[in-house]
């Protein structure tokens, strides 16, 4: 079945909204009996999405793409799914190359293998140029060989089933009235409303697998790439050393400044990059394709969390030794390694949040540090001021207990990212 | 109280298109103004001619009464930006998300004259602009933080993303809020400074009754 339209009818929008990627302003929907904006998990279950954009990783190769995708959706062996599914698009040479590398023409095999991966009852595919849709129809024949019997390969609901009363539906209907000329039966009749889908038994979808499977991919990624942990370290040496200038850090300055220098250059580095993991999703990978996925509730925000941690806990194994050196200062302690931890830990709870929040506004750059600096006083004062008592055992009147209030800050934060990620995450 | 009905204005038909908005109706409008209007006038007569000079601080003190109300009234607007926040990401709705929007101007305003008022109050008495205690402190990181809300729902690109990323920072910030005043509690008393006047606890019947007027 195909949804046809004028340029600005809805029909993105449509597909969008099925796919739960929109919530609709008026109206409601069902798809396979389930309110995509209640039920969404179960919705994108059952979907298999094609769009524009392949989503899939360009510095992945094609196997890890589809195996990331495959364990997202708790496919139980995907080696067995995907490779009929590759060989019928006549990629299985193309499988272990970076995904950038391949043209675009077999781009299209690979976009409709990770759709298809799990089995869904429906897959839906947006096109832009009718040329598309011949080459198109090749593949489709190809994917209904291996669909179950009995569902239809391609299919949008037709605006009877919906409850818009938009004059865009209406000519959605008049076009696709015009579909049912004598001689033209390769095209099925309109049905009157989706069949609910069976049950799916054999997808196991874990929030520990997920949470590992998006892990490993951005570890993956910055792996191939090199570019984050490379840049927040130059970044943060770079700061050290203008610390020195900016203030005078000669010996007697220095265990009471010092520690200061260190925690302005690892937060600073910080907010630089940790919000570039998620615009290199948008740009170069999968974001909307992780979107579309049936992810567990905050599988996707702990995933980021201890990536961005490890992370930051890479740029300072390597920050910190060169602050002891260049301000000669007992920096490797086993007190201060504690605080450096949990100032790490509440950094990343906050910033991932945050970086969501204004990787769609648009002074993206700004908006994270004038968001996130407020509030991380807390856990600035702490880790500064930890640092500063380790160091200088000091002569003011007690110690207060910084590395209690980090862990409590890392507690309620974590948790509180936990609980608002997945509404910073809808579209 | 008896106020003449005023005749319908040509644009009668537009401000009942205007009444069908989340808000309060026109006429309500207009008195909660109006007692708004005469409560400042007996502010004013209270506050400056009134209440008695302090002893110690002289007239400088007299801000008082508008200092403190304006904090109070503040940190209770984020109060309502919490609630509102929390309400609108559980049920949803343009007039929650109105609240919470509209709280959140209220509050940077009036932590806007908090601040100025405090430092206009603290050169004369405390011989500086600004101090760095836990309350100025706290009072500052609010003050940021309620930008940073209004900024965020300026620059998000539709509306309901503006409302959903507000109320995700209105709860992560109220609940912060606590944690800094903690936190520059402790920071002030390993590095303590200067030892600041205290607010009065007991006032002289007349001061209150102008506070409360105030407030």
């Amino acid at each position: 079945m195909a949804l046809l339209g004028p340029n600005g009818s809805g029909k993105t929008t449509l597909m969008r909204l099925i796919a739960t990627l929109t919530r609709p302003t008026f109206g409601t929907l069902h798809v396979l009996g389930q309110d995509p904006a209640r039920r969404a998990r179960e919705v994108r279950r059952s979907l298999g999405v094609v769009a524009h954009r392949p989503y899939l990783y360009e510095d992945l190769t094609g196997r890890e793409n589809l195996e990331f995708y495959a364990r997202l959706y708790g496919v139980r062996s995907p080696a067995d799914r995907y490779r009929p599914l590759v060989e019928e698009a006549g990629l299985a040479a193309a499988l272990d190359g970076r995904f950038e590398a391949i043209r675009a023409g077999c781009s299209n095999g690979s976009r409709s293998s990770r759709a298809l991966l799990q089995t869904p009852p429906y897959s839906c595919s947006t096109s832009r140029t009718p040329g598309s849709i011949r080459r198109r129809s090749a593949s489709s024949k190809a994917r209904s060989a291996t669909q179950p019997q009995g569902a239809p390969s391609c299919s949008a609901p037709t605006t009877s089933s919906l409850g818009c009363g938009s004059r865009s539906c209406g000519r959605a209907r008049r076009r696709l009235n015009n579909l049912r000329r004598p001689g033209r039966r390769d095209y099925p009749r309109p049905t009157a409303r989706l069949l609910p889908c069976t049950p799916r038994g054999e997808l196991v979808t874990g929030f520990r697998a997920q949470v590992l499977a998006v892990l490993g991919k951005d570890l993956a990624l910055e792996y191939r790439r090199r570019e984050l942990v490379g840049s927040m370290l130059v970044f943060a040496l770079v700061i050290l050393v203008v610390f020195n200038f900016a203030f005078d850090l000669r010996v007697e300055n220095a265990r009471a400044v010092g520690p200061g220098a260190l925690w302005v250059a690892v937060f600073f580095a910080g907010v630089l990059n940790i919000g570039r993991t998620l615009v290199l999703e948008q740009e170069r990978g999968g974001w909307e394709g992780l979107l579309l996925a049936p992810l567990e509730p905050g599988a996707l925000y702990t995933a980021k969390l201890i990536g961005n941690v490890i992370f930051m806990l890479l740029v300072e194994a390597v920050v910190l030794p060169v602050f002891g050196a260049l301000y000669n200062l007992p920096v490797l302690d086993l007190g201060v390694l504690l605080v450096l931890a949990l100032g790490t830990v509440g950094f990343a709870a906050v910033g991932t949040l945050f970086a969501a929040l204004s990787a769609n506004s648009r002074a993206r750059e700004v908006m994270l540090p004038v968001l996130i600096f407020p509030i991380l006083v807390p856990v600035i004062i702490a880790t500064v001021q930890a640092t500063v008592d380790r160091i200088e055992p000091s002569s003011a009147m007690g110690t207060a207990p910084w590395a209690e209030l980090l862990l409590a800050f890392d507690a309620l934060f974590v948790v509180g990212g936990f609980l608002l990620f997945d509404y910073v995450l809808e579209e | 109280m008896a106020r003449p009905t005023p005749a319908p204005l040509p644009g009668a038909a537009s401000r009942n298109a205007a009444r069908a908005r989340p808000g309060l109706g026109d006429a309500a409008l207009q008195s909660l103004g109006a007692l708004t209007f005469i409560l400042m006038l007996a502010t004013l007569y209270l506050a400056l001619i009134y209440a008695p000079t302090e002893a110690v601080q002289g007239h400088a003190q007299r801000i008082f009464y508008f200092h403190v109300p304006t904090a109070w009234v503040g940190f209770l607007a984020f109060f309502v930006v919490f609630v509102a926040s929390i309400s609108y990401l559980l049920r949803g709705g343009r007039t929650t998300d109105a609240i919470a929007r509209s709280s959140a101007e209220i509050g940077l305003l009036f932590t806007t004259m908090m601040l100025v008022t405090g430092s206009l109050w603290g050169k004369p008495i405390w011989g500086t602009w600004w101090t760095w205690d836990p309350k100025l402190t706290t009072s500052l990181i609010l003050w940021f933080i309620y930008l940073g809300y209004l900024m965020l729902r300026a620059y998000a690109p539709t509306r309901e993303q503006s409302a959903r990323y507000g109320a995700v920072l209105g709860i992560v910030g109220f609940v912060d809020v606590p944690i800094v005043y903690m936190a520059t509690t402790w920071w002030r008393t390993q590095h303590p400074e200067a030892v600041i006047t205290a607010d009065g606890a007991s006032m002289a019947p007349e001061m209150l009754l102008a506070f409360l007027v105030s407030l």
